[in-house]
């Protein structure tokens, strides 16, 4: 039987992914997550993957809001 | 003198990144007394894992390549190390693993066989690269700010620091790298980066029969 996967509230995600669209990231930085992306992947592509909540999207949005959250509470100005 | 078996392999474009910043430690000013037992690239292969970890006894370990919570991968990704198969190998040595979430399941079961500490990520490491560095990963100043981290806390370990002194050491080094993408207004989505090292840092965990976590 299939896990079921935690849902993502919808509003987060878009979000998360209004963050990705306006970062304007270089064209030439490209992200790797190790055990599952397999090869680097531009930001389009992280885009993409977010937008479809698979594996990969899911640990982005995941990653986006603990860094928020964490600028919230103000963890990363005390870094 | 401390004796440290290191695995290199250079499969692909994220090993090889972790093959040259793994030859940074291996040639560091600060660890000229290390007596390096070195797997790189094609020889990173379970049966010389097994084999050296049999008969050399070293005493710290420095894993690098692909990973799950179960298992810590070498050259095309054949398992090295894997949780509850031959982990029993890890007894008595302070192990760093560069491999993504092998700290979730297999560094817990490592230290219930017996392993001073593990050092490892609890969920996926993230890094971030520049294309146009691909061919000379070394001057990757961007994957430099993710590698670096991880090379003190090896360093650190190999000088005889524990491995928690370690982890303090190259969460600092994290702390510092984040402070600059996260004010930096030169590059264009810089948040980006320091959102990727404040995960690395936080799923970096310190294991060992004393505590559970750090």
């Amino acid at each position: 039987m299939a896990e079921q996967k935690e849902r993502i509230n919808p509003e987060l995600k878009e979000l998360v992914l209004y963050r990705l669209m306006s970062s304007k990231l270089p064209d030439n930085i490209e992200i790797a997550i190790g055990d599952i992306s397999g090869e680097p992947m531009g930001m389009d592509e992280i885009i993409s993957h977010v937008k479809k909540e698979d594996e990969i999207g899911r640990l982005i949005i995941e990653m986006e809001l603990n860094y928020l959250k964490a600028l919230k509470e103000g963890i990363v100005s005390q870094v | 003198m401390v004796k440290c078996l290191i695995t290199r392999p250079n499969h692909d474009k994220v090993t090889e990144y972790l093959f040259t910043w793994g030859n940074k430690i291996i040639e560091s000013d600060e660890l000229k007394d290390i007596d390096f037992f070195d797997l790189q690239g094609k020889e990173a292969t379970k049966g010389k894992v097994e084999s050296y970890l049999s008969k050399q006894s070293p005493d710290v370990i420095l894993f690098n390549g692909h990973g799950s919570p179960t298992q810590i991968c070498g050259f095309k990704n054949e398992v090295l190390i894997e949780n509850d198969i031959n982990d029993f190998l890890l007894k008595g040595k302070v192990i760093y693993a560069l491999a993504c979430s092998s700290a979730a399941i297999l560094g817990q079961s490592a230290i219930k066989k017996g392993a001073k500490s593990f050092v490892g990520y609890k969920r996926s490491f993230i890094l971030f690269t520049d294309k146009t560095r691909e061919t000379t990963p070394s001057k990757d100043h961007i994957a430099e700010s993710f590698l670096e981290p991880s090379n003190r806390l090896s360093i650190s370990i190999l000088k005889g620091n524990s491995a928690e002194e370690a982890s303090r050491k190259s969460k600092e080094e994290f702390k510092k790298e984040i402070a600059k993408y996260a004010s930096s207004k030169s590059m264009p989505g810089a948040d980006r980066i320091a959102s990727a090292l404040f995960w690395n840092m936080s799923n970096q965990v310190v294991l060992s029969n004393k505590e559970s976590s750090k």
